[in-house]
């Protein structure tokens, strides 16, 4: 479990650039959740999720990981990014490795692991991102297509065995089945129960996957709750600044006709049910 | 007109990026693209300003083979690519969209108007004495576009312009292109991943493999789901909703609007 307790953040304190990022935010991710975070640019997203691990610390607040102050000076942050596995955004772009099987092999080996666990982790990692894990560990990273770059750079951080994986704006420049495809990949690992947080700008993908919804708005928590009161309970989506997806304008025009009408993550699933029942 | 007749290229021997490839764009015209990654598209855009010319088959813009005279497609064809920070020279907006008219020798005082008058229409006049790389992603692709249009290019190739934005700014930067080309004469090949952004465009061309595989509509283009899946191209929410009402619609696919569907529901 992560807990963030009235955490602020300043950048370049001091200086004429200084600005805050982050206002006196507390949050819960508990487990095996999958919770989205949303906001605009520049709403203090990837800031947050970089308190997760100790990659930044809090000018205040606390950043509490299973108990453990992950900023206390006496914090092994080691025994927290085993815990916290963070996905940037584009990580492809820090590809280093000559094979696909070294890239990921990275974490698991700088934490003391080696030989056939090694092979073992990697290997499921990798077939958890649906490769075949004999056929794509020698390539070289750098000539896969796009999406299979993402899934590398997402298996890399699985094989450290995480209980919670952050990814910052995991689909972020993937075409339909690229997304699709990692879509149904994260879900799979949250069944295994892996606790997930992603940040993301598309909402279709929140109201598809998304349990719980935290949404930022100049670097203050605006909404923190289940998604279905976010997209439907009051208008969240826009108090974010954010565009309220088609199927999401629809649900809310059939709701207001029907006070019963089903929360529905995915247009197929909200034309069966009009079809149905409502026509 | 841009005219693209039995059009083959490869980057590697017998590999086809794009195969057999037939279709045409007039003056005026907007049209769109679309096709998942690695399908072709940059690899057209690219075949389409004379970048990259035909191993067989031919280009043609306004009736210039681009194998005979690459230099004049460009200067005819303006292109705008996905990553905006690839594509800056200048230190600030102005010198940026200057520069290119600098190139093309244009007069000094023609060339302040002109800036002045698409900065003003993008609604980046306020960034003139800034920095490209200070400005959000939305308006670094402003700055970009506005530098091509100043150019006042015949025909405008778009390649993922919207691909890395979010998709508040990815509407308005679509809205605004959309509009802007259509008051002018310009010809547009807008390029794209994304099913939702084409809706409103009445001639689209979907490409798979190098490949074209359709050209119509989106009523045509759209209604085979089937089709689109195995292309990897996502039919649009929208269009789902749109297919499952049109009996009590009197409208087509093209002038869809969220309020009108709305309305029916
Ligand atoms: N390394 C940094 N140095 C200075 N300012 C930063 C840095 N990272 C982010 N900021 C600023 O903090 C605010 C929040 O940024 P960020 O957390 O990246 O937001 P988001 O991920 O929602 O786009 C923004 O105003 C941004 O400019
Ligand atoms: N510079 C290049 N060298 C070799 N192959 C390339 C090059 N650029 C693109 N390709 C290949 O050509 C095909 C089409 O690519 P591209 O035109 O970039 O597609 P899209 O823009 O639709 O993603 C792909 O298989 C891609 O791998
Ligand atoms: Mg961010
Ligand atoms: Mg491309």
């Amino acid at each position: 479990m992560i807990r963030l307790q009235e955490v602020s953040v300043t950048y370049d304190i001091g200086t004429i650039f200084q600005s805050t990022a982050l206002k006196s935010v507390s949050l819960e991710i508990r487990n095996g959740e999958i919770v989205s975070i949303v906001g605009r640019i520049g709403s203090g997203k990837s800031t947050l999720i970089q308190l997760f691990n100790g990659l930044i610390p809090p000018d205040s607040g606390e950043v509490i990981v299973d108990g453990i102050d992950v900023n206390a000076k006496n914090t092994d942050l080691k025994i927290i990014r085993r815990k916290v596995g963070l996905v940037f955004q584009y990580p492809e772009e820090q590809f280093f490795a000559e094979t696909v099987f070294d890239e990921v092999a990275f974490g698991p080996r700088n934490m003391g692991v080696s030989g056939n666990e090694l092979v073992q982790r990697v290997h499921y990692a990798l077939s958890d991102m649906g490769f075949n894990p004999e056929t794509v560990s020698n390539l070289s990273p750098f000539n896969l297509s796009g999406g299979e770059k993402r899934r590398v750079a997402i298996a890399s951080i699985i094989a450290m065995n995480p209980d919670t994986i952050v990814l910052d704006e995991p689909t972020s420049g993937l075409d339909y089945l690229n997304k699709k495809m990692l879509i149904s990949y994260l879900k799979r690992e949250n069944a295994k129960g892996e606790t997930l947080v992603f940040v993301t700008h598309n909402m279709e993908e929140v109201l598809e996957i998304a349990d719980r919804v935290i949404a930022m708005k100049k670097g203050e928590k605006i909404f923190d709750g289940s998604t279905e009161n976010f997209f439907f309970n009051g208008n969240f989506v826009e108090l974010a600044g954010l565009d309220a997806p088609f199927l999401v304008k629809a649900q809310r025009r059939l709701r207001k006709r029907y006070s019963n009408f089903p929360f529905c993550r995915t247009v197929d699933e909200f034309l069966k049910l009009l079809k149905e029942r409502y026509s | 007109m841009i005219r693209f007749e039995s059009v083959y290229f490869a980057y590697e021997k017998e590999k086809w990026a794009v195969e057999n490839l037939n279709f045409k764009i007039k003056k005026g015209e907007f049209v769109a693209l679309l096709g998942s990654n690695g399908s072709g598209k940059s690899t057209i855009a690219r075949l389409t300003d004379g970048l990259l010319l035909p191993n067989k088959g031919n280009v043609f813009v306004d009736g210039i083979n681009s194998k005979d005279s690459p230099n004049i497609l460009k200067s005819k064809v303006g292109i705008v690519f996905q990553n905006p920070d690839d594509q800056f020279v200048g230190t600030t907006v102005e010198e940026d969209i200057a520069f290119g008219l600098e190139n093309l020798n244009i007069e000094r005082k023609e060339a302040h108007r002109r800036v002045y008058e698409i900065t003003k229409r993008l609604g980046i006049f306020r960034y003139l004495k800034s920095s490209p790389s200070m400005l959000s992603g939305g308006e670094k692709q402003k700055v970009a576009i506005a530098g091509v249009l100043a150019m006042q290019p015949d025909y405008l190739v778009l390649d993922e312009i919207t691909a890395l934005l979010d998709p508040v700014s990815r509407k308005e930067i679509f809205n605004l292109v959309y509009t802007i080309v259509k008051e002018s004469n310009i010809g547009v090949l807008y390029i794209t991943h994304i099913s939702e952004e084409v809706l409103p465009v009445e001639r689209i061309i979907l490409v798979s493999n190098g490949k074209k595989i359709k050209e119509g509509g989106s009523e045509e283009i759209f209604s085979d789901y089937k089709l689109l899946e195995s292309v990897g191209v996502s039919v649009p929410a929208i269009f789902k909703v749109y297919s499952f009402l049109k009996n009590g619609l009197d409208v087509t696919s093209h002038e869809l609007s969220e309020s009108i569907l709305l309305n029916k529901l």
